[in-house]
Formats: C-alpha cells, sequence, structure tokens
C-alpha cells in the first residue's frame, strides 16, 4: 500500500483553486440530492486524497517510510466530514524516527494551512498515546477513532492492538460516565431540551453529538461502532437502527447544507436558515401549518429519537456488573403479582410481561407506582411500551381503572411532570388526550416561545409543581388548590389547539371537552377544566394590560372568573404557562403584576375574611376569648347561660373580634329576654361606617336577615357587609356595617333612632317590608339608574369553603337589590351564614356563605342550577321593573354555573 | 439629540408607543422595569399573611429623537401615560452626544 502510494504520480498542484472545484463539485452534488452519507463521504475522501498525495510527494524524496504513520482522529477518523469541519491528524512516528516525522509534519500541515483547512494536529509515539489516552478524555476519545491514513502500517497496528489493551478497554464503566457527564453539561451550555427552537445541529440535545456518544460508547464498551453490528449483536433494535440511520442522515443534510450556504462551520439551525431550508426542501406553507413548521416538526422528530435512543443505549451499556446487580435486586419486592421494585427501578419480569399487560390498564399502574415511590422505569421494560401501549384497544383507557390511575397520575402530589414525560415517550399520553400525538415536535414559529407545543405543556406541569415548593404568594395558592389534577390537566392541554387554523382557546376548549368525557369527569369538573384551557390568557392580558387599580378591571375580570378556587388555578397557571416559555420569562415584574391582580379578585370573590381561614391556634385564641369574657361577665349574668352561648359562638368569630364587641353582643342578648328585638347602633368616625346590631329570636319572623336588610335598603342606607351569628335558644345577633349618603358627618340620633324603630316594626310583623320600600321610592333613584351594562351573573360554589356553600352575586346595583337577593335565598330554603356586600361603581358583587336548613353544604347539582336560576331570575326581574329602558342581557356569556 | 426615557405603568405602554408612532418615533427601546417613587411600596394581604411589594413593577420607555421633537415626545407621552393618579411615572429627558448605526457606521441625526 504504501508503495503504490508512492508509485502514484503525486499531484504537486494542490491549490486552493484545485480545492475549491472538487468542493464545488461535492456541493454541486449536494444541491441535486445527494444524500447526506454521500457528501460526508465524498468530503472525507477528497481530505484523504489530499492528504495522500502531499504524504507521497514527502516520501518521494529522502525519508524512509517506516518508523512514521499519518493518522485520521475524531470526526475524520470516522469519516463524517462536513463541508467545514476541522481535520484532526496525528503524526505516529516511532521515537527514533522524530527528526523525519517533524519534517514532514511541517511540510504537509504548511499546505493544509494554505489551502485553508483548519487542521488539529499532534506529533505523539505510542507511548504518548497511552499516557495522554489515560489522562485525556477527549484525547482519550479521539484515539479510539484514529484510522489509518498513509505510512508505517505496521506501527499504526502496534498502536491500535495496545491501545485497546492497555487504554481504551480499561475502566469502560468510568469513562462512559465521564463522557456522558461531559455531555450533560454541554446540554446546559446548548440546551437541556432537543426542543429549542434554534438548535446546535451538533451540540444541542438530540443532535450529531449524541449519535457519537452512542458510537464512543459502543467502542468502548464492544469495540464496535457499526450500529449494523450493534443491532446483529442485540443491542440495539432494528427498529432503533433503522430510526438512528434516518435521523443521522437527515441531520448530516441540514449541516452540510447550513455550512455550504454560510461558507463556514455554521452549526445553528437559526430561524432565517429554517425558512431558507424548508423552501429549498420543497415544504409548502398549509393554512394552519407553515412549511417552516412542518420541517422543524421532522427535525424534533429526528432529534428525539436520537436522544432517547441514546441515553437508552448508554444506560444500557453502564449497567452495573453482576454482583452489584445482584445486590440491588436482593430485596426486591414484588407488589400486586407483576411488579417488581428494587431500589431505583420497577419493572415486571420479561416472563410475566405478556400476562400482566394482557390489561391493558397495567400499563398505567406501573406509571402510577413508578410515581408513587418515585421509581425509575426499567430500561428493557421502556422499550417495550411503546409496542404494548399500541396494542392496547381505546376502550380499555376510556374505562376505570385506567382513569382512576391517569387522575391519580395527575394529582401527584409528586413527580406529575416526570411521569406524564415518561407516558408521552411512550405514545401513552397521546391515548387520554388525542391531540398530544398531533402536537409532538410541533414547534410555534415566533421569537418568544422556546419549546415545541409537546414541550412546553410537560414543562409548564413541571414549573406548577416547582411553583408549589417556593414560599411566596404563588407557592402558597398552588398548596391551597384542591384539585391540583384538574389544573395539571388543565396545563397540560391549555394549548394543544395550536397548530390548526382556528384561535387555539377556541379548539382547545373542545379538546377540553373531549377529555372530560374520556376521563369520566362530572359536569363541574368538566366546567371548571373547560374555563381553564378557554381562558389561560385573560389573566396575563388583563394584568400586564389592564389597570387593575381601575375597580372596574377587578369586576370585569372577578365576574369572568367567578369562583375563588378558580381564579386560584388559573393565577398558578398562567404563572407556570409563562415559567414554561423559556428560562427567564416569569420576571418577578410579571409575577408583581399577576399577584396584585390576583390579591384584589379574591377580595371581591371571597370577601375579606374568609370563615374558613384556619389559623393557627385558633381554637386556642378562642377558647382564651371564652375564658376572658367569663371573667368579665361572671359576676352580672348568670355563669351557666353564659357559658351555653359562648359554646354557641363560632370560633372563628371570637378569634377575629375583640373581647370588647363579644361582651357588648352578650350584654345585649342578655337584655333580649324583656323585649323580642333590640338594635345597637354604633358609629365610627374613622371609617364613616355605622354598624347596626340586631338581636332578636330567631323564631321571631323567618326570613330576619333578608327582612333587615329590606329596611335598610328602604331607608337609603348602604349595607357594605353582613355578619349573621346564630347563637344557643335560636339567639340571633345580625351585624350590618352601613354607609348613609344622607348624613356624610355621622348620622344623627333622630336618623338611628328612625332606623331601629323601622327594623323592630318590621321584625315584629307590624310592617311590611314593602310597604316601607314603598314609601321611600324616591324621584330620581330608581328611574334614572345608570344604564345596564353587565349581565347578571350567579355563581354557586362549592370548592372554597369546607363547610359553606359560597353564592357570589354579580349585578346591577339598585336600591333594595340586597332584599331581593336575601329574600331570594330565604325562599330556596337557605340560611345565611355571613355576607360581604361591595357596591363597586354601579356594580355590586355580593358573597353569601349560606348552608341548608340542615346546616349542610348544597351539593346536588340539580339544587345549586336551581339556586343560580332562581336568584338571577329574582334579581333580573326587578332592575326589569326599576328601569324601563333595559337593553337585552347576553346570558351566552353566564359562565360556569355550578 | 435628546435621549427621552420615560417610567410609565405597564398597561400604558400600547397607548404610548401607538401615539409615538404616529408622531413619527419609529425606534423605542421597552423594559420591565421594577422601582418606587413617591409610590412607595405597599402591602398586600392574602389570607392573614402579607406580601409586601417593595418595588412597584413598571415599564421603561426609551427613545431618541432629533431635538426639535424632544417636546412633542415628551407632550405625548404625558398626554397618553396619565391615569391622574399615583405612580403615574416619569419622564428624563437628557442631552446626547452621538449615535452610531452598528451596521453602516452613520452617525448623528442620520442614525437615529
Amino acid at each position: 500500500m504504501v508503495e503504490s502510494l508512492l508509485n502514484r504520480a503525486p499531484s504537486d498542484s494542490w491549490t486552493r483553486d484545485a480545492l475549491e472545484t472538487r468542493r464545488r463539485a461535492i456541493a454541486t452534488a449536494h444541491a441535486r440530492g445527494a444524500s447526506g452519507v454521500e457528501t460526508v463521504t465524498a468530503l472525507t475522501d477528497l481530505a484523504d486524497d489530499i492528504l495522500h498525495d502531499l504524504y507521497a510527494l514527502e516520501y518521494a524524496g529522502t525519508f524512509n517510510p517506516t518508523g512514521v504513520a499519518l493518522v485520521a482522529l475524531g470526526g475524520y477518523g470516522r469519516r463524517e466530514l462536513a463541508p467545514y469541519s476541522d481535520i484532526d491528524l496525528m503524526f505516529l512516528y516511532e521515537p527514533l524516527h522524530e527528526r523525519e516525522a517533524r519534517a514532514v509534519s511541517t511540510a504537509i500541515l504548511h499546505v493544509l494551512w494554505d489551502l485553508g483547512f483548519l487542521v488539529g494536529h499532534s506529533l505523539r509515539t505510542i507511548a504518548d498515546c497511552r499516557s495522554m489516552g489515560r489522562t485525556d478524555l477527549t484525547v482519550r476519545t479521539s484515539l479510539m477513532e484514529a484510522r489509518w491514513l498513509a505510512g508505517d502500517q505496521t506501527l499504526f497496528g502496534e498502536f491500535t492492538r495496545t491501545y485497546r489493551e492497555q487504554v481504551s478497554g480499561k475502566r469502560v464503566q468510568e469513562y462512559v460516565a465521564q463522557k456522558l457527564a461531559d455531555r450533560q453539561q454541554e446540554y446546559g451550555k446548548y440546551g437541556s431540551t432537543n426542543f429549542l427552537l434554534e438548535p446546535n445541529i451538533k451540540k444541542s440535545r438530540g443532535g450529531l453529538r449524541d449519535l457519537h456518544l452512542l458510537k464512543w460508547t459502543a467502542l468502548a464498551r464492544y469495540e464496535t461502532s457499526s450500529l449494523e453490528d450493534l443491532s446483529a449483536g442485540g443491542l440495539l433494535s432494528a427498529g432503533d437502527v433503522a430510526a438512528l440511520w434516518d435521523a443521522q442522515e437527515f441531520l448530516w443534510r441540514v449541516r452540510n447544507e447550513l455550512h455550504f450556504y454560510a461558507l463556514r462551520a455554521q452549526d445553528i439551525l437559526t430561524f432565517d436558515e429554517q425558512i431558507r431550508i424548508a423552501g429549498l426542501w420543497g415544504f409548502k406553507d398549509l393554512p394552519h401549518l407553515l412549511a417552516v413548521e412542518q420541517f422543524m416538526q421532522q427535525y424534533y422528530r429526528h432529534s428525539t429519537s436520537v436522544c432517547d435512543i441514546t441515553s437508552r443505549f448508554v444506560s444500557q451499556a453502564m449497567q452495573r456488573s453482576v454482583w452489584q446487580r445482584l445486590a440491588a435486586w436482593l430485596p426486591a419486592r414484588r407488589v400486586e403479582r407483576y411488579f417488581e421494585l428494587t431500589k431505583d427501578e420497577i419493572t415486571v419480569p420479561p416472563d410475566l410481561r405478556d400476562e400482566a399487560f394482557s390489561d391493558g390498564s397495567r400499563i398505567l399502574r406501573l406509571f402510577q407506582l413508578a410515581q408513587t415511590y418515585r421509581l425509575a422505569i426499567a430500561d428493557s421494560l421502556v422499550q417495550e411500551l411503546p409496542d404494548r401501549v399500541s396494542a392496547v384497544g381505546d376502550d380499555v383507557f376510556r374505562r376505570e381503572p385506567s382513569r382512576r390511575s391517569f387522575l391519580a397520575i395527575l394529582s401527584g402530589p409528586w413527580r406529575v411532570a416526570e411521569t406524564l414525560h415518561a407516558m408521552h415517550r411512550v405514545h401513552l399520553l397521546e391515548r387520554f388526550v388525542p391531540t398530544f400525538g398531533t402536537v409532538r415536535g410541533l414547534m410555534q414559529f415566533n421569537a418568544y416561545h422556546k419549546y415545541t407545543v409537546d414541550q412546553h405543556s410537560l414543562l409548564a406541569v413541571s414549573q406548577a409543581e416547582e411553583i408549589g415548593t417556593t414560599n411566596g404568594l404563588l407557592g402558597r395558592v398552588y398548596r391551597e388548590i384542591k384539585r391540583k389534577d384538574l389544573l395539571h390537566l388543565a396545563l397540560l392541554i391549555h394549548d394543544i389547539g395550536k397548530g390548526q387554523e382556528e384561535d387555539h382557546s377556541l379548539i382547545g376548549e373542545r379538546i377540553a371537552v373531549d377529555v372530560s368525557k374520556r376521563l369520566g369527569l362530572d359536569d363541574h369538573e368538566t366546567q371548571l377544566l373547560v374555563f381553564l384551557v378557554r381562558y389561560h390568557l385573560l389573566m396575563s392580558s388583563t394584568a400586564f394590560r389592564r389597570d387593575s387599580s381601575d375597580e372596574k378591571v377587578v369586576l370585569r375580570f372577578a365576574r369572568q372568573v367567578g369562583t375563588p378556587e378558580a381564579l386560584k388555578m388559573l393565577f398558578v397557571l398562567t404563572a407556570a404557562d409563562i415559567a414554561a416559555v423559556g428560562p427567564g420569562v416569569l420576571t418577578r415584574w410579571k409575577e408583581t403584576l399577576l399577584g396584585d391582580l390576583f390579591i384584589k379578585t379574591h377580595k371581591e370573590l371571597a370577601g375579606g375574611e374568609e370563615a374558613e381561614t384556619t389559623y393557627e391556634g385558633l381554637l386556642d385564641l378562642a377558647k382564651e376569648v371564652r375564658q376572658a369574657v367569663l371573667a368579665r361577665l361572671g359576676q352580672r349574668l348568670p355563669q351557666d347561660w353564659l357559658r351555653k352561648q359562648l359554646e354557641a359562638w363560632p370560633d372563628h368569630y371570637l378569634a377575629a373580634m375583640p373581647v370588647e364587641r363579644t361582651v357588648t353582643h352578650l350584654e345585649w342578648l342578655a337584655k333580649l329576654a324583656d323585649a323580642s328585638v333590640l338594635v345597637d347602633a354604633q358609629h365610627d368616625p374613622a371609617l364613616g361606617t355605622t354598624d347596626y346590631t340586631v338581636y332578636t329570636q330567631e323564631k321571631i319572623m323567618p326570613g330576619v336577615f333578608s327582612k333587615i336588610a329590606g329596611v335598610l335598603a328602604a331607608k337609603g342606607l348602604q349595607i357594605l357587609d353582613a355578619q349573621i351569628l346564630t347563637l344557643a335558644d335560636g339567639m340571633v345577633v345580625d351585624v350590618f356595617r352601613v354607609q348613609d349618603p344622607d348624613s356624610p358627618d355621622g348620622p344623627p340620633p333622630s336618623r338611628i333612632r328612625d332606623v331601629s324603630e323601622s327594623i323592630a316594626t318590621v321584625l315584629e310583623g307590624r310592617r311590611s317590608v314593602e310597604a316601607l320600600l314603598q314609601e321611600a321610592s324616591r324621584f330620581g333613584q330608581s328611574l334614572h339608574g345608570v344604564p345596564l351594562r353587565e349581565p347578571t351573573v350567579v355563581q354557586v360554589d362549592n370548592d372554597s369553603s369546607e363547610r359553606f356553600t359560597i353564592i357570589d352575586v354579580f349585578a346591577d346595583d339598585r336600591q333594595g337589590l340586597l332584599y331581593v337577593i336575601t329574600r331570594a335565598i330565604f325562599d330556596l330554603g337557605l340560611s345565611v351564614h355571613a355576607a360581604r356586600i361591595s357596591t363597586r361603581l354601579d356594580q355590586v358583587v355580593d358573597v353569601f356563605y349560606v348552608t341548608d336548613q340542615a346546616g349542610g353544604k348544597i351539593d346536588d347539582p340539580g339544587r345549586c342550577k336551581l339556586i343560580s336560576e332562581t336568584i338571577t331570575a329574582r334579581i333580573e326581574e326587578y332592575l326589569g321593573q326599576t328601569q324601563t329602558t333595559r337593553p337585552v342581557v347576553h346570558r351566552a356569556n353566564v359562565q360556569r354555573k355550578s | 439629540m435628546k435621549k427621552i426615557e420615560a417610567i410609565i405603568k405597564p398597561f400604558k405602554l400600547e397607548e404610548v408607543k401607538d401615539a409615538l408612532t404616529e408622531l413619527g418615533v419609529y425606534g423605542m427601546t421597552v423594559s420591565e422595569v421594577r422601582g418606587f417613587g413617591r409610590q412607595k411600596g405597599h402591602k398586600e394581604a392574602y389570607r392573614g399573611t402579607e406580601y409586601t411589594i417593595e418595588f412597584v413593577p413598571k415599564t421603561k420607555i426609551e427613545v431618541v429623537v432629533v431635538d426639535n421633537l424632544a417636546n412633542k415626545v415628551v407632550e405625548t407621552i404625558i398626554r397618553t401615560a396619565k391615569t391622574g393618579s399615583i405612580g403615574d411615572g416619569k419622564i428624563f429627558v437628557s442631552n446626547l452626544d452621538e449615535v452610531v448605526r452598528i451596521r453602516t457606521g452613520e452617525t448623528g441625526d442620520r442614525a437615529i
């Protein structure tokens, strides 16, 4: 061979021009459709030709052809040169031939440099190779790929043998682990997902470098890097090999195109290049999917398979020794007959797999167990799963127990995103959410999103989990959410309407309905899910583009969201969605704006203080208050009566109110024996409000609360807040905080007397509220109300409180409206336990904490619907009466009545 | 040449941008900033826990214009960014020594 080289007429005409001509020929072939392999091979051949010629030229002179060899390393050694790749060369010499080697290398390198090649070179003896290979990971790798080019073949043969024996065949485990760690560091730099929108074709995750990693691992472990050999040896499945070939071909071809076009080693697939190449390769824009998106979808498919197959292969190659494996298996325990759990893996023994998975729902059970015990599913099993999943009929996933397992996985409390991700990789997720299959690798062609739709959705789920571990407002709200499964599900599907013509929120809404059906969610759950998907952009657009210090903005938003639970979910969903767009996108700036809107809206929806709030030590506090009150009143009032009353007093009320107030209440109640109704009024000049406290017996008249509200309305007072207490022996304490527009500087005693007497008259049945209202109607108030702009919305919310059903009412304000509402609530047979009444501008937002007569929540959906409809109808009727020119109310946007 | 920096309420950005574009200002730099002036931070309570908002989120707009446009720009920003309530923001105007367009090397008014 050496002789033949020497005998060949060396071409001394390797000029830049000659090189350019050859290179242009290769570029033309590429442009005409030459495959990636053809091009990299042609480029490698070209470099080989040049080096053969140059080497022969040198040796046509004086040197002895033995003792020196020219060796190709790295990518050049693998015969995988891209148009502007570096060329790695080694001059291998015997110690005696050092002078010669230096001379040859200088001569050859000078020509290569002049030709414009980027050359990496080294001069080494076999001993050098051994010692450097042992200490330097990169050198060790590139030497494994050494390929003889010219010179002393015997020397090269000896190098290969000793290097294999003494370096590359040793400590393989450690080597692979280090390479993997290196690669992971590189991911950190070039993108830890293979779904970057502007990927580096070589170094990003799923890029060519991952293929190299697979080949290096194979070389170190099995002494071959040929995919066919690996397949023949049973180390890679035929399907994997085919996928890797396709991916390699695609990546090479893209990389060649990038280099040829940029005329330099350009490895980043930028937006500009994506558009150009997509057009060049004949992708056509479709109405809903751009050419570039189709092209990139192919890229993501390939990079995903490279990434998956490589990580499986590498972890297989790193398998611990038999003994270590045995040790890990020893404490294995069997769960539910088929599942074997070890320290860090879950699997099904191969001989049991067919039997186990004959019931398709066990696949879900497998993922659920993996999540619960925080284990990884064994690689050998993961490999089989896509086939096993596709063998299962759709009906299995639409029935119990599959559905239950899936919802359990979504609830967490940990590794939700991780588990969903694993399910996505084996094509299981799309069996529950079919659209998830079509958004696989679907990019969003804009400069804002960094990830493809499916990755973005999964990342959003993991961001929500991440948020749950933080200390701020967001973290707290996440932890308070009761239906985390619905939140996670909403995050998973919120964007998958993308890639089609219609607005993705609307398509998403339909998908949500479909998914709800598949999972057998009830009406209420379905409505919540649909709301979150349909309006997933509502909170960010309101917080960032509207003025949240404007009450109108907050009210409108509150009206759309409806309940505190929906608000909490939307808040976390919005933040997680933004965070999943890319690192650093959810800034403190955005978080603050969202949090501000959340708090303001929450106040509207839940009322200022929630009866629910479980302060730590609330019980202790209530106990202290009881004792303090006893100490204060024990001398004057009978102990037994006091104790009985205090026991009936709700803990949260005692804890939240000053002792003074409780003492006052009790003193008044003690006096009640002599009268049927007592009214106490206190004016607070600082707030400009007056508290009317009404003491009476429950049995005096039905609907006490609504009657009082009616009287106050008739007297022209605006009710801000109301608190209802029902105590022992049917004693009632109702506190109304009101504002008196007629006497802004505080009501004169006559006014207070008038109001108090009117309350007593009505409660004692001597006059009716209706008569009072009639008498009180004032000119210009009822007839010339503000034109109606907003529809009436009544929400029944069973999620936000453990003990109460909460009714939220949004309506246009009108004098006496509260009476109408409370009357309706009373007619429906509900008792009001607390209420918060706010009137903002021309809108009322009233929140009532109610129970049925037995003191329980109203859980029956039919009854909830009736409540909402009855109250709405009464309000509409009332508003219709008081204003003749009412515009048509569009009821269509009354959502989520439950 | 003048450099005009305006700190405004975030939701006012679109309005201000549109008005400035109409005026013939074609380039601007926008950033999300946090800070406080007289508005100070404030506290929000959620279920008994207070969340302090020390720095209020604002949007900063920077535009560079030829001298005779500066007053117009300032007027426009005032007109569009004003809500009349506390925290509407501030405008800073300063003299600018030089502008260079990186691609062409053009300087001065032509580079704006």
